[in-house]
Order: C-alpha cells, then sequence, then structure tokens
C-alpha cells in the first residue's frame, strides 16, 4: 500500500525540476532586484511564488490522490491565505503607503498558521501515529526550546514594546501560530517516517518558515527583513515541490515503515534542545542584550525534566529491549534442554510473551483459517502445521513482531522436529538393542549345541576305547589269538569312528561359524617339520620314503599353530594312505616376503582329472581311493582351516602318477617385519627316513 | 606294563568323579589296578562330600557333571586350605582351547580329553603325585 513509487516518473521529473528552478530563481530574483522596483519586486516575484505555491499543492493533491486528501488540502489553505495576506501586503507595499499593523494582512497570516497546523493534525492521525510517551516528551522538549526561543526574541519584546494593548495581543499571535505548528510538526515527523521525499521538502519548508518567523523579530535592518523574505520564498518553493512529487502519498500513508529516529540522533537532539536556554544567554550577553534569565532558567528546568523523564523512557525501553534479547537468547537453550513438546511450546510462549510484551502467544493446534490476530507465524513439523505463534501489535511495531515471531516459530519448529527425529532414532536404538540380544541368544544356543553334542558322541567313544585297551593289556584275562584279533579290528575302527567324530565335529563347528582361531607367532617350516616327524612310524610301516625340504629364513606368520598342525596332519597322511608301499613323500616349505607355500607331493594313486573340481567337496572320495578308508572330510578340512588363514588350496594330479597339494599363506607384512628382527635362525633341513 | 606299588606303602587315596557310569567305573578299575584306592563320585555334590570327608593325594573330576560341574569342584577345592594343593586332573569331552584355559584358571593341575587311554591316565597320576 505504501507507495513504492515516489520517484518521480521521467516525463514528470523535467516538470518538477523546472518548477523547482523556478521557485528558487524567483526567490533569488525577489532577493538580488533592487529595492526600487516595487512592482516587479512585489507581483513579478514573490507573489508569484505565493500563489505558485498552494497552487502547487491543488495540483500535487489531484493528481496523486492521497488518501486523507484534507491534510494536504488545509496545508494549501494555509498557502493560500498567507498569499492572500502577502498580496495585501504586497499592494500596500506598491501603492506607497505604510503598512499598518495590525492589517488584513495580519489577519491572513496569523490563520495561516492554524490551518496549516491542522493539516498536519490530519496527516498525524491518518498516520495513525500513537502519541505514545516518548515521541510526547520529545515534541513537549522541542516546543519547550521553540517557546524559549519565541519568549525571548518574539514574545517578551511585544511585551516590552510600546505599542497599544491590542496590538501587542494581537502580535502574540504569531508566536503561539508559531509554536502550535512546532508542536504538531514534532508530533508528525518525531513519531513517524519522513524518508520521502516529499516529506524531506515539508520538514525542510517548515523549519524554514519558523526560523524566519523568528529571525524576522530578531532582525530590523531593512536587509535583514529581504533575506527573511527569501527565506520564506524558499521554503514556499519547498512546500509546492513537496506536494509535486509522488511520495506526497506518504504524509496521510499509515505505513509501514516505521522508521524512528534511532537513540543516538535523539540524544543528539535532545542534546541541543538542552542548550538551547544556555545559547539564548550566550547570544543575548554577546549583542549586549537583557539576558532574559528567568525565562532561560524556567525553559531549562523544564527541559532538563522533559529529558530526564525521556531519558528515563529509553532507558526503560532499552531494558525492555535487553531483556526481550536475553529472553531470545536464553530461548535457543531451553529449546536444546526441552525433552519433550510441552517443555518447547512452553519456552516458546515465555520468550513470545516477553518479547511481544504480552500481546502473544502460542495457540495449538493452529486455529482454523479465519484468525483474529493481525500477526500469525506458523509453526510446522516437517511441513504440518501443528501450532501457530498469533500476535497483535500497533502499526508501528507490526514488521518487528512479525519478524519476532517469525523467528521465535522457525526455532521452534526446528526444535519440535529435532525431537521427532531423536525419538525415532531412539526407536531404532532399541530395535537395534532388541537384535542384536536375538544374535547373542543365538550364538549362546550355538554353543551349548555344540558342546553337548561334543560331549554326547564322546562319551561313549571314552568307554569304548577305555574298555578295549583294557582288554588288550590283558587286564580282564589272556586272551586267545581270536579274541585279540577280533578286538583288535574292534579297536581299529573305534579309532576311525574317534576321527571321524572329530572331523565331523570340526565341520560342524566351522558351518555353525563356532570355529575361532587362536592367533599367535607360527614357524610353519617347524610345524611341518614336526608333523613330518610324527607322521614317520605310519610310513615306515608302509615302506615309504619321507622327505622334508624347509627353506631358510622363511617368516613366520600370524595364524593358529594347533589348526595349521591339523592341516599339515591331514595331508600328510592323506599322501601316505594313497601312495602304495615303495613310494614317496616330499613335503616343502618355501616362500617370500608376500606368502608361504606348503606343498606335499605324493607318488601315489592320484585323482582322476574330471573329479578334481569336486574334490574338496565334503564325504567326497576320489574313485581311486580303492579300499582305503577315509572319512571324505580331510580335504574340506584342510580347504576350511586354509581358507580361515587368508589363504587358498590346489591340487595338481594325474592318475598313476601321484598327487602334489599346494597350500598357499599370505603373511601379514606389518606384523611380519616385526618378528623378523626377534626370528630363530631356520635352516633348511632334510629329513630323511628310510 | 602297569607300575604296582608295594603292599608296605600306604596307598594313594584318589577321587574319581564321572556322571557316565561305564567310565566311572573305567577309571576306578584302572587305577584300582595301578594300586590307589579309588573313592567314586557320581556327580560333583558327592564328590565334594568325599573330599571334605576324606583325606585325597588326588582328584580326577570331570568337567561335564551334573549338580556341580568339575571346574566348581575345583575351584571349591582350592579355595580350602587342606586341598588348596590337591592335585587336581581334568577330564573333559570339550574341545576349545578356551576350555583348557579355564580349567587351569579353576586351578587344575592337568587336563585330559575324551575319548583317553586309560593308561595314559594312570601315567599322569604317577606323574601328578610325584
Amino acid at each position: 500500500m505504501h507507495g513504492r513509487a515516489d520517484a518521480l516518473e521521467p516525463d514528470d521529473r523535467r516538470w518538477w525540476w523546472t518548477v523547482a528552478g523556478g521557485g528558487l530563481g524567483l526567490s533569488l530574483a525577489y532577493a538580488l532586484v533592487p529595492e526600487r522596483y516595487v512592482v516587479l519586486r512585489e507581483f513579478g516575484f514573490y507573489n508569484v511564488v505565493t500563489v505558485g505555491a498552494w497552487i502547487a499543492v491543488v495540483i500535487g493533491v489531484r493528481r496523486y490522490r492521497p488518501t486523507a486528501a484534507h491534510a494536504w488540502s488545509l496545508i494549501a489553505g494555509a498557502l493560500l491565505a498567507w498569499s492572500i495576506g502577502d498580496i495585501a501586503w504586497s499592494t500596500y507595499d506598491a501603492v506607497g503607503r505604510e503598512v499598518p499593523y495590525p492589517s488584513v494582512a495580519d489577519g491572513f497570516y496569523v490563520v495561516g498558521y492554524p490551518l496549516f497546523a491542522a493539516g498536519l493534525a490530519v496527516a498525524v492521525q491518518a498516520r495513525r501515529v500513537e502519541p505514545e510517551w516518548r515521541i510526547a516528551l520529545d515534541a513537549l522538549a522541542l516546543t519547550a526550546a521553540a517557546l524559549l526561543l519565541e519568549w525571548v526574541y518574539v514574545i517578551r519584546p511585544v511585551i516590552d514594546g510600546d505599542e497599544s494593548w491590542a496590538s501587542k495581543v494581537f502580535s502574540l499571535l504569531y508566536p503561539t501560530g508559531d509554536l502550535i505548528l512546532t508542536g504538531f510538526a514534532a508530533l508528525l515527523f518525531l513519531g513517524s517516517s519522513w524518508r520521502s521525499t516529499s516529506m524531506q521538502l515539508l520538514l525542510a519548508g517548515l523549519v524554514a518558515t519558523l526560523g524566519a518567523d523568528i529571525a524576522y523579530y530578531a532582525t530590523s535592518s531593512g536587509h535583514g527583513e529581504r533575506v527573511v523574505d527569501t527565506v520564506y520564498l524558499v521554503s514556499l518553493t519547498s512546500f509546492a515541490l513537496a506536494a509535486l512529487h509522488p511520495s506526497m502519498r506518504s504524509l496521510t500513508d499509515p505505513g509501514e515503515e516505521t522508521a524512528e529516529l534511532d537513540n543516538r540522533k535523539r540524544l543528539a537532539m535532545l542534546g541541543c534542545v538542552l542548550a538551547t536556554p544556555a545559547a539564548v544567554v550566550a547570544i543575548q550577553e554577546l549583542r549586549g542584550k537583557s539576558l532574559y534569565l528567568p525565562a532561560a532558567l524556567s525553559a531549562a528546568f523544564a527541559l532538563i525534566v522533559i529529558v530526564l523523564l525521556r531519558f528515563d523512557r529509553m532507558l526503560a525501553d532499552t531494558r525492555r529491549t535487553a531483556a526481550a534479547a536475553v529472553a531470545l537468547s536464553g530461548f535457543s537453550a531451553r529449546l536444546l534442554a526441552a525433552t519433550d513438546d510441552t517443555q518447547a511450546v512452553a519456552a516458546a510462549d515465555y520468550v513470545v510473551d516477553v518479547v511481544v510484551h504480552g500481546e502473544a502467544r502460542v495457540v495449538e493446534p493452529p486455529e482454523p483459517d479465519v484468525s483474529t490476530h493481525a500477526l500469525v507465524a506458523p509453526v510446522t513439523v516437517e511441513g504440518v502445521p501443528v501450532a501457530e505463534i498469533v500476535a497483535d501489535a500497533g502499526p508501528r511495531e507490526i514488521a518487528l513482531v512479525q519478524q519476532a515471531i517469525d523467528t521465535v516459530a522457525s526455532q521452534l519448529s526446528l526444535a519440535l522436529e529435532r525431537m521427532r527425529s531423536r525419538d525415532r532414532a531412539q526407536g531404532l536404538i532399541e530395535s537395534l538393542r532388541e537384535q542384536n540380544e536375538q544374535l547373542a541368544e543365538l550364538d549362546r544356543i550355538k554353543d551349548r549345541f555344540v558342546s553337548s553334542t561334543s560331549h554326547e558322541l564322546r562319551t561313549p567313544l571314552t568307554s569304548m576305547v577305555g574298555y578295549l585297551e583294557l582288554l588288550l593289556d590283558g587286564e580282564a584275562g589272556e586272551l586267545n589269538d581270536d579274541q585279540r584279533h577280533f578286538l583288535e579290528i574292534v579297536s581299529r575302527n573305534t579309532d576311525r569312528l574317534n576321527r571321524l567324530v572329530d572331523d565331523v565335529l570340526f565341520v560342524g563347528r566351522a558351518d555353525a561359524g563356532r570355529l575361532t582361531l587362536e592367533p599367535s607367532e607360527v614357524d610353519v617350516a617347524e610345524l611341518a617339520r614336526t608333523e613330518v616327524t610324527s607322521q614317520e612310524a605310519a610310513a615306515k610301516l608302509k615302506g615309504l620314503d619321507l622327505r622334508c625340504e624347509t627353506q631358510d629364513d622363511l617368516p613366520a606368520i600370524t595364524g593358529d599353530a594347533t589348526r595349521l598342525s591339523q592341516l599339515l596332519a591331514n595331508v600328510l597322511s592323506n599322501a601316505i594312505k594313497y601312495t602304495p608301499a615303495g613310494g614317496s613323500v616330499t613335503t616343502t616349505v618355501e616362500g617370500d616376503e608376500e606368502r608361504l607355500l606348503i606343498a606335499v607331493g605324493d607318488t601315489g594313486v592320484g585323482i582322476p582329472a574330471d573329479e578334481l573340481p569336486t574334490i574338496f567337496d565334503r564325504f567326497t572320495r576320489a574313485s581311486t581311493a580303492g579300499s582305503v578308508s577315509g572319512t571324505g572330510l580331510g580335504l574340506p578340512i584342510v580347504k576350511t582351516i586354509a581358507e580361515a588363514h587368508g589363504g587358498t588350496v590346489s591340487i595338481d594330479s594325474e592318475v598313476g602318477r601321484g598327487t602334489t597339494l599346494t597350500v598357499e599363506l599370505p603373511i601379514h607384512a606389518g606384523i611380519n617385519t616385526l618378528i623378523r628382527q626377534a626370528a630363530n635362525e631356520t635352516k633348511a633341513k632334510e629329513v630323511t627316513t628310510t | 606294563m602297569t607300575e604296582v606299588l608295594t603292599d608296605n606303602a600306604p596307598k594313594p587315596v584318589v577321587l574319581a568323579a564321572d556322571d557316565d557310569a561305564d567310565i566311572l567305573e573305567l577309571v576306578a578299575f584302572r587305577l584300582g589296578r595301578s594300586g590307589y584306592t579309588v573313592l567314586e563320585a557320581r556327580d560333583g555334590e558327592e564328590a565334594w562330600k568325599i573330599a571334605q570327608e576324606h583325606e585325597l593325594d588326588l582328584a580326577v573330576l570331570d568337567v561335564g557333571m551334573p549338580k556341580l560341574d568339575g571346574l566348581e569342584v575345583t575351584r571349591r577345592l582350592r579355595e580350602q586350605e587342606a586341598t588348596s594343593k590337591l592335585p587336581i586332573i581334568l577330564l573333559t569331552a570339550w574341545v576349545q582351547e578356551s576350555d583348557v584355559e579355564k580349567g587351569f584358571a579353576a586351578g587344575a593341575t592337568d587336563y585330559v580329553r575324551k575319548p583317553f587311554s586309560p593308561m595314559e591316565l594312570v601315567a599322569r597320576v604317577q606323574a601328578a603325585l610325584r
């Protein structure tokens, strides 16, 4: 609504500047033209301006159609009255007669003031300027200073003068008019924005007029009069230009902009006002005139009281602003500390209460569309409105209050959203914890299964193995050959069963993920040598040649010694089992920085090529195995252990020629280098048995 | 060959505990033949009772017994002043290395896995008593 179009349109611009130039030119001309050209002076220059001024205002009103146009109309009326007075005066002057006092001119002059003041009063009302304490005090201070000036320079001289009482009374109407004008102007300009061009011109004109009025009485020389008159002309030009500018609408616009004088400017103004009595006394002293001390002192006193009151108001304002700021900053902290929605909303309610002086509150759930409040700020959680902050504010504060409740609303929204997602996270954590519990329980079940199965299988085997041993040792009496023979068969098979149970349990644990490696630094070469040594007897029985070749300086690897032994034992026993008499089994351990290679080669029966891919499957045995007993779990176990160490197993075989099984194990370089320095010296040994 | 102690020396008293009757008989028979007096217990509580009532030279305990398991009996025996230095051999079907650790942590002297050779058991008993 507020006219953003307060700039002149290009067409109007030239026109406006022409008027400006004309007015100022005429004023200058009036000032400079010699005394004797009275008619030219008065009617060619002076009154063109005075008449032009109110005509300009009328034109401006018709052109721009401001609201409450009668404000401008009253101003036009005032200018009209002044111009009639001026014409009358000029007529006297032109005719050469001495101007009587008071005259018709004076009548019209005096009437102009209240008209102008009325125009300003209408503007004040139209702008909905709230006469708050502070504005009233400021205006009062200004008026008091103006009063002092009027008193010293106008009123007292008049009273002390030697005119008749009637004319004195009349004379006092002028300062009265000035003061009324000052008062309303102060109210208008101190209470609202005067950023627009028009307002600034209006203000300039008023200041010029009032200043000239005072100066008129202070000076008495002819030249002084001319200067004062020129200033009147300039002020009239200013009024005209103000009315002709598009921003003239802002005089009566209840604008949203409530840019008041900030505190510093206010203080500056009050300081000047306060200094007025002292200044007046000083000036009077300099001029050697009466000091008017009582007046000055009373004015000073009144001004000090006003300024103190004003100061108190300013302090109160500052305190309130500070309280609001504290509330706002405390608000963030309270929002963070809030554990549920109610607390967050309560915090918002409190802060809004403090910041907007009790005229606002949080409403939840949001009221239906027909809102009875002037200002509303929605509170949304993930796009869904859950509450509103509603407030009422005077026109001066609308922008500030809206901003404040917007800020609070957005912070509250964020806080509520944060609480929602925190609750969700909490829920997630809870469900994860439950899942963890379930998994842990599953683990416990698996453990129980593994140990109870093991226990169940091994207990009867213990009795079988044990009692067989007793019998075969002759503890229950001498055995005949048949008895011995049969019992040995049973014993062999019990051993077989025992091994099978071990293998099955191992594979079962690996499946259930219950196989744990116990890592340590393992010298694989040494393990290999030990295994080979322990299998010597079996090999010898079969008439096999057992060899072991290990490389020097092989790095130790991080691994489970027991499992690696198990691996080696399995591979070796396989090799020995499937190699007929007279053959050989060679074990080599070699490697480099990156990996170890353990190879066990035999000259045994070999595995057919088409069976190689599935040879590592469980319970799978090569067709060439023939009558050799075996569980079919040996190779799967080897593969499991190798892979558990991050390694691989491969087989190379040819039927009738033999088989070589190679296990490749990686070395963890980092750990290894440390070991290297403390490593035992390992030498290649050749262990041969014949 | 089994070592048979002479009749002059007092026979060492050995407590054997296992919940499997056959295994218990096996152990008792073997140890008895080797010249030890064997006191038999079918569960941990019985084993503990016997330990209280008799002076023992060694205990052979099955780990997986009901009521009181071998580990618990071992711990109790260790806590008691009289039996704190008693040689204890644990028998078990459990397989993990961590089980071995648990056994030694409880205070066992030795650890034999099932199935075992009775001769081996006797050898360990003799070693423990030396």
